[in-house]
């Protein structure tokens, strides 16, 4: 046997019956929510022009090939970008604002031989494009939480605005490597290193400096705002802010405040979102399961000029949880139909009328009825019956 | 909650650093071959473990904290809270070669030996220089001697072992020392108790 023949490659796997089950039963409750909110599902080609994604990723991120004519291609790595690229050619002509969703695998590299991520991740999601303001904000973050709901697990959802911290940073005396060096130290939360940045002569009396060292501090609850205002000192920053208010205001008025916190750290490197941003965490998964935003600036790229916001849920991450509380069982056949041929006209139409009336049933491959028997005992299957001769031994 | 502690060179002084924070570190001390000791009074489970799997367990959100040396980080890390440098476990990354040797000279690609191959490749990518890297897991001075490798990325302390082998530092590449981190999610879902543990450790720094 030829080497690798019985594996698959890093960050790939196989999916067997309970998890395809819970797979498909997650992703139907998905659409189904989606669709009641008027949104309407795309499939898009697992091959993309490399260009597609030039704004989403980084290059190193994706996997990619050559095409007939040399032209390089990528792998599916996200599915906002191709989305984008159906609003701006075959969907150009259509009113505003457009609702799609999809449910397809992304494939993204892995960063080393530690890195054990999967390359292949099932995600689903939605795109409201064309819409902006706080209408539409609230439309996707409503729709958000459901999905989280979806799982049945604790849930929490976290807003941010990478605008409050962009228009703070625009004002501040740095060179653009020491700003990326902040940009970092409040992503990773790194109180003790920014703070000691901040420290440094010169920068001590700079009080928009010392503004920012609260970034990484400023997540929790309704008390991040009356903070967030004291170090708002720009009026770019003092506007982010008043909307993301307007917004957790309106949220609350929908009942949702103890689901909803703020952060105003999250300040990702990599990303095409211009400002609103969210992250959605369920309890027993280590990692953010659902994350989306505003991105107004992308569809430029694509000859477009409209505002765009939406998300993408992890449907692996939602499955195992779900998977855990019991969801996704297949249940074995209930009756094993064992016949001899001369009866087979017979059988299959007592086979027709069990699956005609919902029964699960499994036709047997035995020839006898001992080695039926045997399988049924094995595969858990409760009830063997016969249709003709009943034939024993070989 | 869980924290995970790492074994071995930050050992005792994470102890240290519990028993002012108020933690009775015998029940970690006498654990036998426990590997998971219940702090009742905390309500902490305490795990020990490799500095690499310090990383792997927080990340995976199997433990809500950490104590892991910014070595470990920078080799292995991706996405989570680096919330206290604690101050102790102190060294660097350097870049290390024989003695009296100008590394830069000449224009062929030079070979690099580390245990660091991550760190090694991030520093001389910064520099656009093209390496050779050579992963070595034992004493990696000796690659040099044999002639495997042009210089070495290494965590230095004191420097004696590279002047006993006739090494000298070329260059440091970043200073080193135990940090605490922070699960993404734990830090959301449990915001009052990671930072009042945050807050203990602070307090225990400064005691």
């Amino acid at each position: 046997m030829k080497k690798n023949m019985r594996i698959t490659p890093e960050g790939t796997r196989d999916f067997l019956f309970e998890e395809c089950g819970i797979r498909r039963q997650i992703e139907g409750r998905l659409a189904q929510l989606y669709q009641q909110r008027g949104y309407s599902e795309v499939v898009t080609p697992v091959l993309e022009f490399f260009e597609v994604f030039e704004n989403t990723l980084p290059q190193e991120r994706m996997f990619k090939l050559c095409d007939g004519k040399n032209r390089l291609l990528a792998l599916r790595a996200d599915s906002t970008s191709p989305a984008m690229r159906i609003a701006a050619s075959r969907l150009r002509n259509r009113p505003l604002p457009l609702r799609l969703y999809y449910n397809q695998n992304i494939y993204r590299t892995l960063s080393g031989a530690s890195d054990d991520r999967s390359t292949e991740i099932a995600q689903s999601g939605v795109e409201l494009l064309g819409a902006a303001g706080i209408r539409a904000d609230l439309e996707i973050i409503h729709t958000a939480l459901d999905v989280l709901a979806v799982c049945g697990a604790e849930y929490r959802f976290e807003l941010g605005d990478v605008g409050f911290f962009k228009a703070l940073i625009a004002d501040v005396p740095l060179t653009d490597e020491q700003k990326e060096d902040v940009r970092g130290l409040i992503e990773s939360k790194n109180f003790a290193a920014l703070g000691d940045f901040l420290r440094q002569p010169g920068r001590e009396e700079d009080d928009r400096l010392q503004a920012i060292g609260a970034l990484p501090h400023l997540f929790g609850g309704e008390e991040v705002f009356q903070e967030a205002e004291r170090i708002a000192f720009n009026p770019a920053a003092r506007e982010r802010l008043t909307y993301l208010r307007s917004l957790y205001d309106a949220l609350s008025a929908l009942g949702l405040r103890d689901r909803v916190s703020i952060d105003l750290g999250i300040v990702q490197k990599i990303d095409y979102y211009s400002g609103l941003v969210f992250v959605g965490y369920l309890e027993g998964a280590g990692e953010p399961v659902l994350s989306g935003g505003r991105y107004d600036t992308l569809s430029a790229a694509f000859g477009l000029s409209i505002p765009a916001t939406g998300f993408a849920v992890d449907v692996d991450a939602i499955a195992r949880l779900s998977a855990e509380s019991g969801g996704g069982q297949v249940a074995p056949a209930e009756v094993l139909l064992q016949y001899d041929l001369q009866h087979a006209a017979e059988a299959f139409q007592r086979y027709d009328e069990y699956l005609a009336r919902g029964v699960r049933c499994e036709l047997s491959i035995f020839a006898s009825l001992e080695a039926a028997q045997a399988y049924a005992a094995q595969s858990g299957i409760k009830r063997v019956e016969t249709v003709g001769e009943v034939q024993c031994g070989q | 909650m869980r924290i995970a502690l790492t074994k071995g060179r930050l050992e005792g002084k994470t102890m240290e650093l519990l028993e002012r924070t108020g933690v009775d570190v015998d029940a970690i001390r006498n654990k036998g071959r426990r590997l998971v000791i219940r702090l009742e009074e905390l309500n902490l489970d305490v795990v020990l473990a490799k500095a690499a799997d310090v990383i792997t367990y927080i990340e995976r959100g199997a433990c809500d904290l950490g104590v892991v040396g910014k070595d470990t980080i920078m080799e292995y890390g991706q996405s989570f809270y680096e919330v206290l440098d604690l101050g102790f476990g102190k060294c660097r990354f350097a870049l290390a070669g024989p003695r009296g040797v100008d590394f830069y000279s000449g224009h062929g690609v030079k070979t690099i030996a580390t245990k660091y191959s991550n760190v090694a490749r991030a520093f001389f990518e910064g520099k656009n220089m093209d390496v050779e890297i050579v992963h070595i897991d034992g004493s990696v001075e000796l690659a040099p001697i044999l002639g495997v490798a042009d210089a070495i990325v290494d965590i230095v302390e004191t420097g004696t072992t590279l002047k006993e082998n006739g090494l000298e530092v070329i260059e440091d590449i970043a200073p080193i020392s135990a940090r605490l981190i922070v699960n993404t999610v734990s830090m959301k879902l449990r915001k009052a108790e990671v930072m009042s543990f945050i807050e203990r450790v602070r307090r225990g720094m400064q005691a």
